[in-house]
């Protein structure tokens, strides 16, 4: 009996097998992501993970909360807060990484995993300078609410849209918390969005 | 003695025993002539027919009109802070009159806002506050920062024992204001995965940025140093700006009124509108 034939055979099997397998897998996941953007498209129920699309948007929001990140630890390395300023600078750090790891969570193998560079060049040296730095956060953060409140109008998926959700509402918090610090009393900055939202960029 | 046999108590209560359960085992081994063909319980007199309750459809507008509610729900609590409650703002707090009538101002915006999006979907909007928070939340709030005496000039339905005012209104006051903006911001949030359509999402959180600052603004005159929760206490960690990383859609515990014999408040734990306390399409003012 030649065995290394039975073997080859048998070889061939399994690989069949498998192949026959993934496809049917493949399948199988294609086929209620379909059913979920045809209700989508037919103002059915709206997908719950994110889109092709979505995954530009949260890679982008992604790169915004890692370069915030970077800012705090910036500000943080230079010292200069004293003990009232210091936690509340280190909380937000902490805040803003949470965010970037959450929406890495959502995106899976599609993270960038970076900071924005747009972003980090943009507030860098007022970031390095505790008389600027609260200034500077204040801006960070109601820029990163007018921009996460206006890609959230564009998320498809609503897993991705209750994550951004959830991170906006306590940004608008830091704005408040940040243009208290600074002294700010006028309601405006206080109590509205007034930074122009930052455009998605690849 | 007595010659003659005679009912006595005691035989009747053992007659009566006896023919008791002699009428229970002839009705239980007779037939049940309609069991399998009827459904419809026995009953006596003409009773119309019962109804079935429609089963409630959570769509979009349910949850704007909702929504809107609880605008007009913040929108009358700050008149009564500014109307009958204004005396609590004498000497330096008096300078939060303007802060309160700007909440209540950003609040009619947010609810013309909502009920322009319902008109833009052909739904009705919804003008008034919402019976349910007002009933679960904001009367037994008052009941405990007014005491029960003087909350029931304001429809306050005293329950159990009478309450005695709290001897810090204002902090009280400011405290039930935080946890009502927390409140609805909260609840913008968790309806975001339930809306449809994506602009409406935005339209929702844009008003949740809203609420959470205004939330921070009064948290930051209620406790000043405490910008995050530092552990101390649940009910000063409730007031913190800050309260946590991510948004939360779960209680929002507010302490009000007399302090106990061991110094705490009552916690009131406000939650997220459920299914009684949505505004259906057939829920009027």
């Amino acid at each position: 009996m030649d065995t290394n034939e039975l073997g080859q055979d048998r070889g061939a099997s399994r690989r069949r097998f498998l192949r026959a397998g993934a496809a049917g897998a493949v399948l199988t996941a294609a086929v209620p992501v379909a059913a979920r953007t045809a209700a989508a498209q037919s103002g059915g129920s709206p997908p719950r993970r994110p889109s092709r699309a979505d995954v530009t948007v949260l890679r982008f929001l992604q790169g915004v909360e890692w370069a915030a990140h970077e800012l705090y630890e910036l500000a943080l390395a230079g010292g200069g807060y004293g003990e009232d300023l210091a936690p509340v600078m280190a909380a937000m750090s902490f805040h803003h990484r949470s965010y970037a790891e959450a929406i890495s969570g959502m995106l899976g193998p599609d993270a960038n995993n970076v900071g924005n560079e747009a972003v980090f060049g943009q507030f860098q040296v007022r970031f390095s300078n505790p008389s600027t730095a609260i200034d500077a956060a204040y801006r960070l953060e109601d820029t990163a609410v007018a921009t996460h409140t206006e890609h959230l109008g564009t998320l498809e998926g609503t897993e991705g849209a209750a994550l951004i959700a959830s991170i906006l509402v306590v940004e608008a918090r830091h704005a408040t918390v940040m243009a208290t610090l600074r002294g700010v009393t006028d309601a405006d900055a206080l109590l509205t969005t007034t930074s122009t939202p930052l455009e998605v960029t690849p | 003695m007595n010659p003659e046999p005679s009912l006595d108590r005691r035989n009747l209560l053992r007659f009566g025993g006896v023919a008791a359960l002699g009428t229970l085992l002839v009705a239980a081994c007779g037939t049940d002539d309609t069991a399998g063909t009827s459904t419809v319980p026995p009953r006596l007199g003409d009773a119309p027919p019962l109804g079935t309750l429609p089963t409630p459809v959570i769509d979009d507008a349910v949850l704007l009109r909702t929504a809107a509610s609880l605008e007009y729900t913040a929108i009358e609590a700050y008149d009564l802070v500014l109307g009958q409650l204004s005396g609590l703002f004498t000497g330096p707090n008096a300078e939060l009159i303007p802060v309160v009538e700007r909440l209540r101002s950003d609040h009619r915006g947010h609810a013309e806002k909502v009920n322009e999006a319902l008109l833009t979907m052909q739904a009705q909007p919804f003008e008034c506050a919402n019976a349910r928070l007002q009933a679960v939340y904001v009367l037994p709030a008052l009941e405990l920062i007014l005491g029960t005496e003087a909350a029931v000039a304001y429809g306050v339905t005293p329950v159990g024992e009478p309450k005695a005012p709290s001897d810090t209104p204002l902090e009280d006051v400011l405290t039930l204001a935080q946890g009502l903006e927390n409140l609805a911001a909260a609840t913008y949030q968790s309806v975001v995965p339930s809306l449809s359509q994506p602009a409406l999402r935005r339209v929702a959180m844009s008003i949740a940025a809203d609420e959470a600052r205004h939330a921070t603004v009064i948290a930051r005159r209620l406790q000043p140093q405490m910008i995050l929760p530092n552990g101390d206490s649940a009910a000063t960690d409730a007031q913190a700006a800050v309260p946590s990383t991510f948004g939360n859609i779960g209680q929002i515990p507010v302490y009000l009124g007399a302090r106990n014999q061991v110094g705490n408040k009552t916690v009131v734990n406000l939650e997220t509108p459920s299914l009684n306390a949505l505004i259906y399409p057939t829920t009027t003012c």
